[in-house]
């Protein structure tokens, strides 16, 4: 279910956002260069907002297509910041010697893994082309050698289903187009699913079953939550890890996968505005 | 306690201070207890002479900074750093570990665990109680 469901949600809110984005390309040469194409909804949408007398014009609509490359541009030039930020970070913290020990013992490329200088548990995959494990010495300290591999597992499957790349495509998505709020709630119920699939993958692969698992996932919690934090409340029932921890606790756990109605509501009026165009 | 320069390149307390603050913070922990300006003044001169001004103004900006805390004296003021050498080194560590994970693109990336302040604690009970039952049990 969550493998079929994930996939799902990647392809559909994708070509949502494929679509749009052709829509506006189309628009934008037609506005901007004149170049007139047959089919462009955008067009057809300030036409129709016009004719039912909705006060919505070519400048709004071009505020709402400007909107969309800005916020576009912002985050990708954010994200290769950051990207770019965090490379001469490990470079500076990595320990190569852990790293090559570690990556020998899990049987990964040496460029798969790096295990960095730091005191705080820290487990996470990160890249976009080719993702890498970042470990933190702190968690190596931590856990159990089956909670290592249990945590090992379920970053491998991150790293083969190339999770970060999809993750930042969906939140680009999300971002972008910011007027279609059920790509937010997609994007919310993707990273929830690939965390399930990898836990689900490490309780399967690492040989410590979901004890081992859910003894990682407790001191990861246990040390990482500060004090003074806010204690958690209903609104976070659906939060990712909320899921992951009620699934350890009983594997029939089903959560709702039932989309917000409001998000749902307005994204169906923008889209089928421009659908019923067509 | 949040330090923004932090500097990858540099070795031990320097990567979190400036080369006279790391001096200074060494002078308070090596001394164990509270000390004047005017002592710190003269651990720091067995090394290299100082003037009581520059040191004085570095200590009141780690005060600012939340690092050394500063009490009144009769005479003088007493200061004293917040936190031990590795309570302090410890504090950094995670904050730099926090920032890592946190500031990394923060969509792109796929955290073991995140959004550590929407766990609910009573699951996390929970899940430590079975995992203790699966302990006795075996």
């Amino acid at each position: 279910m969550w493998e079929a469901r994930s996939r799902w949600l990647l392809a559909t809110s994708l070509s949502v956002s494929a679509f749009v984005a052709a829509q506006m390309a189309m628009f934008a040469l037609k506005v901007v260069f004149g170049i007139k194409l047959p089919f462009v909804l955008f067009d057809y949408c300030v036409a129709w907002f016009r004719y039912i007398g909705v006060p919505i014009s070519l400048p709004l609509m071009s505020a709402v297509f400007v909107s969309t490359l800005v916020f576009c541009a912002r985050q990708i030039v954010r994200e290769a910041v950051c990207a770019r930020r965090f490379g001469r970070m490990l470079r500076r913290t990595a320990d190569n010697r852990l790293s090559r020990r570690y990556a020998r013992r899990f049987g990964f490329d040496r460029r798969q893994l790096t295990i960095i200088r730091a005191v705080a548990p820290v487990a996470m995959t990160v890249g976009f082309f080719r993702p890498r494990i970042v470990l933190s010495a702190g968690l190596l300290r931590m856990l159990e050698p089956a909670e290592l591999a249990a945590v090992v597992a379920h970053e491998r499957h991150h790293l083969r289903r190339r999770d970060p790349l999809a993750l930042f495509a969906l939140s680009l998505s999300r971002t972008a187009l910011w007027y279609v709020p059920l790509l937010g709630w997609a994007e919310d119920k993707y990273r929830t699913a690939v965390e399930v699939l990898a836990d689900r993958h490490a309780i399967a692969a690492s040989g410590g079953g979901a004890e081992a698992l859910g003894g990682a996932l407790l001191k990861l919690l246990r040390q990482g939550r500060a004090k003074g934090m806010p204690t958690a409340s209903a609104s976070f029932a659906d939060a990712s890890i909320n899921v992951r921890l009620r699934l350890l606790l009983d594997p029939r756990y089903s959560p709702s996968w039932r989309p917000p109605l409001d998000a749902t509501l307005l994204s169906i009026a923008v889209l089928a505005l421009l659908a019923a165009l067509s | 306690m949040k330090l923004h320069n932090f500097k990858f390149h540099g070795n031990g307390l320097e990567r979190f201070f400036g080369p006279l603050e790391a001096r200074i913070m060494t002078a308070l922990w090596e001394a164990e207890g509270e000390l004047t300006i005017k002592e710190v003044q003269q651990a720091l001169n067995k090394d290299k002479a100082m003037s009581f001004n520059t040191v004085m103004t570095v200590m009141n900006r780690l005060v600012d900074k939340g690092i050394l805390s500063k009490k009144a004296n009769s005479k003088s003021h007493l200061y004293r750093p917040v936190l031990t050498r590795d309570e302090f080194l410890e504090a950094q560590s995670k904050e730099l570990a926090f920032e890592l994970v946190q500031e990394f693109g923060s969509r792109a990336v796929a955290h073991m665990v995140d959004a550590l302040e929407q766990v609910d604690p009573d699951l996390l009970d929970q899940l430590e109680r079975q995992l203790k039952q699966h302990k006795k049990e075996r």
